[in-house]
């Protein structure tokens, strides 16, 4: 189900704008291994670097690995795009398919025949190792419900506490690129149950139980998993993640879950977290900025790496709702410490206008965010007067009628059965009783 | 007397049974007589032309003078004014104990009533007789009897809403089927005509309460009463809540699954209500409003729009402290020329019900509406005078669920289900008189339907 959820969220096509602070090549050069996913879904979203992308991604292709399927299915993609701007075409590497169709099919073969000996000798450690490989294999050519197959298998020959480590890696790593969080729950569970684990393990357990969290919309758990990252991750991770994603994930969740008191105490305070800080300088101005109350810093920082964020893989789905709950916050707190507040000078510091501001607050305190009042006369935002007494004696009146009338629909519920006066079939309804009755219903009303 | 076993021959030897039986013994002989005399005798004069329903006395004589009535008033030439005289007589001096032997005759003498005063065209005559009757009938203000759904039908036939309050307004808890003669669509019935006469008044909650208990009765089918009852129970909540009220968890799942059958639309049309949008709730409507019209529920679906615009507004109040007319037909989904107008009206008719506090300015130029708090501080000698009588209300209805708990943990039943030590102490309220286990115990026993089967 989580599958399908993650594959109908992909479906919502984007299309965003060139981002301002995005440069490809860098970007791409902070991971390992599959970057190839990564550079399609930006080549998707953002047609202005859709052909560098593209470029990149059967560059990467080519180099690292026999996913010839993928490149195939790339390069038609490309050819359209540079067709319909009457830009030369990118030539092929048939020869490339080709060998890595053979070597594919031959790597396969020999990896299963060596399986198949191992498990007829029955030596756990070789049968582990095999499906081990044949995983890898499927993982290089791109095959990851396959590969995802074979990892899983090597869990009942699991001996020692890092092959089971290794083994909930590999599949964490998998079900992350299918998107299949729940999954990545139940292993990152189980991973973090063995004991002894190293430092540079728990870090990576962390990150993916909070993109687990994240993709589920759990914000503050997300927020509370990156936030206890420890910074040995450095690039270990970064066939998933880079440490500065890890920045950026976190501070934003962050922002757009924790209180006040949470946001000194685990972020500001929190010593690990700096070093992530100290990658994406820009998401430490946006922490203090918001804790400092200088909201106009924080809405600026935001709208310029709004477009960046879209084109994460990770990121891409949340980064409205994020975004939303972080001015839904600013607006509660640069209200908190007032009794009334000029809905101009409001609107100016979070550069909006009057009437748009007003909507929102009207939004914000039916949902019960803000206890306030709005004059819209005057353009003055007032904070409500809650009566305590009053409200306990509507609420104590209407208690004493609710326990009166369920109580006696209780005692006549009791005494109904007790004569077994119960609707069924046998006594059927008089005829001419439900008759009249609906007659007399027009009659009522 | 050996009367019971010679039946009597014609009226006058009945009548002679009837006036020479005195005792307790020959009383009950007498009431098994009357059982089997066929009517056509009953309703024969006597052999010197006398009308025999003046030679008894209804006080005295209850049981035979309603079977010779029911017998006459179903013969076939019918005296419409001398019967009518006769049933009233009887009504107004029958003796309780007396008809408790023989409910249904009594429900009969109603039904004829009611058939004579349908056949005239004044439905009007019926409901005082009824009303003396229930209340003669009757145990206590707390039991159904058998006549209950007549009275209120006949309230609403005849459009007295408020006559059917003095009845209405006891919530009934005792049922006890031999003396009444109660069928299950008694209890319905009753409760569905009720529910209606509180919608004719307006007395929403009271409404919703009525149809609640209708909904929630004990079935392992679904009765149709049951159904009718809950397309005006979803109507009465979107009037009251803006939204389906809750029913209580005991409620049949037979009844669920039919209302899914049958009440689609109005399910459809609440979940369009509780978004509060004016426009898609105006789609849904005309959707539904065949429905409404069939189920005869149309005027009522034509007040939960009303409700619509009160409920925005009553929003509103809670969001700003000032908004001027033009806003406020606009956040309210008010459209065309004369919206702020229309805006105006809504706020006054509210502001004279009570149900927003606030005052329009017309100094401004578009009419400025200031939003106040409830005036009401709950300082005044009427809510203290509420709150006591709730609290005797609430203590009363507590001191019987003590008094049914006692008698539920003293019955035979429930003593030899308890029997085995390890059993004690389960669903029994015996002694404790903490009110959320008393009534968790409640809860538990009336839920195990078979416990009292």
């Amino acid at each position: 189900m989580e599958e399908t959820q993650g594959n109908k969220n992909r479906k919502i096509e984007t299309v965003v704008e060139t981002p301002n602070n995005l440069d490809l090549e860098s970007y791409i050069a902070n991971y390992k291994g599959k970057t190839v996913d990564r550079l399609l879904f930006i080549g998707k979203r953002c047609p202005s670097l859709q052909i560098d992308a593209y470029k990149l991604a059967l560059a990467e292709l080519h180099r690292n690995s026999l996913d010839h399927n993928k490149y195939l299915t790339t390069a038609a993609n490309l050819n359209e795009i540079l067709s319909s701007q009457g830009k030369p075409l990118y030539q092929l590497d048939s020869r490339w398919v080709d060998t890595a169709q053979k070597r594919a099919k031959a790597n396969l073969e020999r990896l299963e025949g060596e399986l198949k000996t191992y498990k007829n000798n029955l030596i756990k450690e070789s049968i582990r190792m095999g499906h081990n490989d044949l995983g890898d294999h499927h993982y290089e050519c791109g095959n990851l419900t396959g590969a995802l197959k074979c990892y899983s298998r090597t869990r009942d020959y699991c001996a020692q506490t890092n092959h089971i480590i290794d083994m909930c890696l590999n599949v964490i790593k998998v079900s992350i690129e299918l998107g299949n969080y729940s999954h990545v729950h139940s292993y990152v569970i189980k991973a973090e149950t063995t004991p002894d684990l190293p430092n540079a393990v728990q870090a990576k357990l962390k990150v993916a139980a909070a993109l687990a969290n994240l993709d589920s919309n759990k914000y503050k758990i997300a927020a509370r998993n990156f936030l206890e990252t420890s910074f040995e991750l450095g690039n270990n991770y970064s066939e998933v993640v880079a440490p500065n994603d890890v920045a950026v994930y976190g501070g934003l969740c962050a922002l757009a879950s924790f209180d006040r008191t949470e946001l000194k105490s685990k972020v500001i305070d929190n010593n690990e977290f700096k070093q992530f800080l100290e990658l994406e300088p820009h998401i430490r101005e946006l922490i203090h900025g918001f804790y400092n109350s200088k909201y106009s810093v924080v809405l600026d920082i935001m709208e310029k790496w709004k477009n960046d964020y879209l084109l994460d893989m990770h990121l891409h789905n949340h980064v409205q709702t994020l975004y939303d709950n972080i001015r839904k916050k600013a607006l509660v707190q640069y209200f908190s410490p007032f009794l009334t507040v000029d809905m101009n000078k409001m609107a100016r510091s979070f550069s909006t206008t009057v009437p748009a501001l007003e909507k929102e607050l009207a939004k914000l305190i039916t949902t019960g965010h803000i206890q306030a009042r709005i004059d819209s006369h005057n353009k003055i935002l007032c904070a409500k007067q809650q009566d305590q007494r009053s409200n306990i004696f509507i609420k104590s009146l209407r208690m004493g009628n609710e326990y009166e009338s369920n109580t006696n629909a209780m005692l006549l519920r009791m005494n109904l059965l007790k004569s077994n006066l119960v609707v069924t079939r046998e006594s059927r309804i008089p005829e001419d009783k439900v008759g009249g009755g609906l007659s007399a219903s027009a009659r009522v009303i | 007397m050996p009367a019971a076993q010679n039946l009597p021959d014609n009226i006058d030897e009945l009548l002679a049974i009837v006036q020479t039986s005195n005792d307790e013994q020959s009383r009950k002989a007498l009431f098994a007589t009357l059982r089997t005399i066929p009517s056509l005798m009953l309703a024969s004069p006597t052999a010197d032309e006398q009308d025999p329903l003046d030679l008894l006395d209804p006080a005295d004589n209850t049981l035979a003078y309603a079977y010779i009535l029911v017998a006459r008033c179903y013969g076939d030439r019918l005296e419409v004014s001398r019967m009518l005289h006769y049933i009233l007589k009887f009504l107004n001096s029958f003796d309780p104990e007396e008809a408790r032997h023989a409910p249904e005759k009594l429900a009969q003498v109603a039904q004829a009533l009611s058939r004579i005063a349908t056949s005239v065209g004044k439905s009007l005559i019926t409901v005082k007789p009824l009303e003396i009757a229930i209340t003669r009938f009757a145990p206590s203000p707390k039991h159904l009897t058998n006549i209950h759904q007549m009275f209120i039908k006949e309230c609403l036939l005849s459009k007295c809403y408020k006559a059917a309050l003095p009845i209405l307004d006891n919530d009934i808890t005792e049922i006890d089927v031999h003396e009444m003669g109660i069928h299950y669509t008694d209890h319905l019935l009753y409760h569905y005509y009720g529910g209606m006469i509180y919608i004719g008044l307006k007395k929403f909650e009271r409404a919703l309460d009525f149809f609640k208990l209708v909904i929630s009765a004990p079935a392992n089918l679904s009765s149709m009463i049951q159904i009718e009852a809950y397309k005006k129970f979803v109507l009465v909540s979107l009037l009251l809540h803006g939204k389906i009220a809750t029913l209580p968890k005991y409620t049949a799942q037979a009844v669920f699954r039919s209302v899914k059958n049958f009440c689609q639309s109005y399910t459809d049309f609440a979940n369009a209500f509780e978004g509060l949008k004016v426009k898609r709730v105006r789609s849904e409507f005309l959707k539904c409003c065949d429905a409404f019209k069939k189920d005869k529920n149309f005027g009522l679906a034509k007040q939960t729009l009303d409700a619509l615009y009160r409920r925005n507004i009553q929003q509103l109040t809670q969001t700003y402290l000032t908004l001027s007319l033009v806003d406020i037909a606009d956040a309210v989904g008010l459209e065309g020329p004369d919206a702020a107008k229309q805006a105006e009206k809504y706020v006054l008719k509210m502001i004279e019900s009570k149900e927003i506090f606030a005052t329009i300015s017309h100094t401004h130029q578009n009419g400025m509406v200031s939003f106040h708090d409830n005036p009401d501080k709950f300082d005044a000698q009427e809510t203290i005078a509420q709150l006591e009588q709730q609290i005797v209300n609430a203590a009363s209805v507590n001191e019987r669920v003590i008094r049914t708990d006692r008698m539920i943990g003293c019955s035979k039943e429930y003593l030899s289900r308890n029997q085995h030590p390890s059993a004690s102490g389960v669903g029994s309220g015996l002694g404790t008189v903490d009110d959320t286990e008393l009534l968790s115990g409640f809860d538990s026993l009336a839920d195990e339907g078979r416990y009292f089967a």
